[in-house]
């Protein structure tokens, strides 16, 4: 009970259901609510960013070059004459897809390889572990701009090479999860009532190893997005004219000291976003499991 | 004991082989043959086909792929990581010039992370509730978000252009001069390093908290034991162990952050030079430099492990 004391809600009054009392946890607290709000903001502004952005972020104005923050220009404008806060709206776009494609590719075949891992066992488990620790063995961002390297350039294949550095974290808290559920009884009450390996992994095992994982998910998203910053500050990546926020920190360095907000303002842009994905991880994981709080 | 340490060695080894089969196919796989690339860069002054014939056969990369992972693995057992195709220079020799550069600065960034975040993390926990604890969860939160490439410009605006303290950039050998050696070395230290900290002060703030909720720590309170004492001796030394686990972790996003930091900073370390290699798509370094991390991370995780298995003896029978 001293779980619950915490968030000041009794969770053993039958009065209010389960997904209430997640509801109520979720928004409990002002900063997750904080979180989503901005999240949202920014989703609308990616989606209507032709309609919202001041000016077309990929015009150059050789004659009006990193011009000091105006009416015109709120944000400025860069060594091209771009307008600042419009190349920033257009880069939401790209951070946003990165990181929740990127999530997608690497949480689909990291729980893939982690569920067949975790129930099959047996070599196929050696197998794929001994993969995924290899894959370990390499920082995130370095295995992330190898690979997409590797793969040349462009959105496309930073979500690959994202989603494959990513990957690991996921396979190997599917496989503990899997192994874990896979001793409860009702794994065995469901196998001797005759259901099959493939019924019992993807009905019976699959769903209760869940919660966790879409917890690591909303949290990683943010990482995602930071790694795509870095990699397309090294430029690799996204290319040019096309508006990447990492970008536009690295190309505001040589002007630092007439014009700060050039590298400035993307780099809050970027904080803003991650912050506020975290916060919903963090919300997420009180309200789907207390007993997480404070370990992912 | 030493059989949990053999089972370690020999499960290291293992996904060292796996480590060099993924490097050496993964670069085996890029586009773009390294040798044109050579060529077309205007480093040769011939480019017929038959040079090119010859310079493909002196780098063997006429030979069939399995063959060249054995020659590669061999000439890994001899120290030799092969010739560095843009620079002329055994990768070896380029590898061993740059990396007491990374290591000194991945060193210290993880010795800073672990001297702010744990200690941190701690006080924090002790200090539930209060402002102290709300100001640090605040920090450390703030940490895993800002990006380090972002904060090492803005210190540089801060420090360097508008106050002066500190160099702009640059790396000079601790042992050529120590005093400009740390200073140049304050802000790349504490850019790479803000990650872990956070990581750090998060892990043990929560670790402790759980430690403290125990029956033990209830028993020594209530046997009157000063706070001291019951943090220290009952609570810290359980507290830790999961925070040991980090430091392997921690590590390895020094060393990865050390490829954004060594850019911004303009320090001539490892980082540094496998952004130059991936541009100028030279295999040999990439392989190298993936090689020796991967290396280095291993060992870091085998120590990790094996005194985890020392402190924490239930592991050692899993």
């Amino acid at each position: 009970m001293a779980q619950a004391s915490r968030f000041n809600i009794d969770i053993t009054s039958p009065r209010i259901s389960e997904f209430q009392r997640m509801r109520r946890v979720f928004f409990g607290r002002w900063i997750v609510v904080f979180g989503l709000v901005i999240i949202l903001i920014i989703l609308i502004t990616a989606i209507f960013a032709p309609w919202l952005a001041p000016h077309d972020p990929y015009q150059q104005n050789l004659d009006q070059t990193l011009l000091q923050p105006s009416h015109v220009h709120p944000l400025g404008t860069d060594s091209l004459g771009r307008d600042t806060l419009s190349r920033i709206i257009y880069g939401s776009r790209n951070s946003l897809m990165v990181g929740v494609i990127a999530l997608g590719i690497a949480a689909s075949i990291g729980m893939t390889m982690g569920l067949l891992a975790g129930f099959l066992g047996g070599w196929i488990d050696n197998l794929l572990m001994r993969f995924v620790d290899a894959l370990m063995c390499f920082p995130m961002i370095l295995l992330a701009l190898v690979i997409a390297t590797l793969l040349g350039n462009g959105l496309k294949n930073v979500m690959i090479a994202l989603g494959i550095a990513m990957l690991p974290g996921y396979a190997r808290l599917m496989c503990a999860q899997v192994l874990s559920i896979k001793e409860n009884d009702y794994i065995l009450a469901a196998r001797s009532i005759g259901a099959g390996s493939l019924r019992t992994m993807l009905r019976h095992v699959l769903p209760n190893c869940l919660p966790p994982l879409i917890v690591l998910i909303t949290m990683q998203i943010g990482a995602a997005i930071l790694a795509e910053a870095g990699l397309s500050f090294l430029g690799v990546g996204i290319q040019p004219p096309n508006a990447a926020w990492g970008t536009m920190v690295s190309d505001g360095q040589s002007y630092l000291l007439t014009n700060p907000l050039l590298s400035a303002a993307p780099g809050i842009a970027i904080m803003l976003v991650v912050f506020s994905f975290n916060m919903i991880g963090d919300g997420l994981r009180d309200a789907l499991d207390p007993r997480l709080r404070g370990t992912i | 004991m030493r059989t949990y340490i053999i089972r370690r060695l020999i499960y290291s080894v293992i996904v060292l082989i796996i480590v060099t089969l993924l490097v050496f196919l993964a670069m085996h796989l890029l586009p773009g043959d390294p040798i044109l690339i050579y060529v077309s860069s205007g480093q040769l002054t011939q480019s017929t086909p038959e040079a090119i014939a010859l310079l493909h056969h002196e780098y063997g990369l006429d030979k069939p792929v399995i063959v060249q992972y054995i020659d590669w693995l061999g000439g890994i057992i001899h120290g030799d990581l092969g010739t560095s195709i843009s620079r002329h220079m055994p990768v070896t020799e380029l590898i061993k010039l740059k990396l007491p550069i990374t290591l000194y600065l991945s060193l210290l960034a993880l010795l800073v992370s672990i001297i702010l975040g744990i200690p941190a993390g701690i006080f924090s926990a002790i200090r539930r509730g209060t402002w102290i604890d709300n100001i640090v969860t605040i920090i450390a939160n703030a940490g895993i978000t800002i990006p380090s490439f972002w904060l090492g410009i803005i210190l540089i605006y801060v420090f360097s252009l508008k106050l002066g303290w500190l160099p702009t950039s640059g790396y000079t050998s601790p042992f050529v001069n120590l005093g400009k050696s740390l200073s140049q070395a304050v802000m790349p230290v504490f850019c790479d390093a803000i990650f872990a900290i956070s990581a750090f002060t998060r892990q043990t703030r929560s670790s402790m908290l759980e430690v403290m909720r125990q029956d033990y720590i209830r028993t020594a309170w209530s046997k009157g034991l000063k706070e001291r004492i019951v943090i220290m001796r009952h609570g810290i030394k359980n507290g830790l162990i999961p925070v040991i686990a980090l430091t392997g972790m921690s590590l390895s996003m020094v060393l990865g952050g050390s490829v954004l930091i060594e850019t911004v900073f303009n320090i001539p370390g490892l980082g540094r030079l496998l952004v130059q290699a991936v541009f100028a798509k030279d295999y040999q370094i990439v392989q190298g430099f993936v090689f020796v991390v991967a290396i280095l991370i291993l060992l870091i995780n085998l120590i990790v492990d094996i005194s985890y298995g020392w402190f924490d003896p239930r592991i050692r029978y899993n």
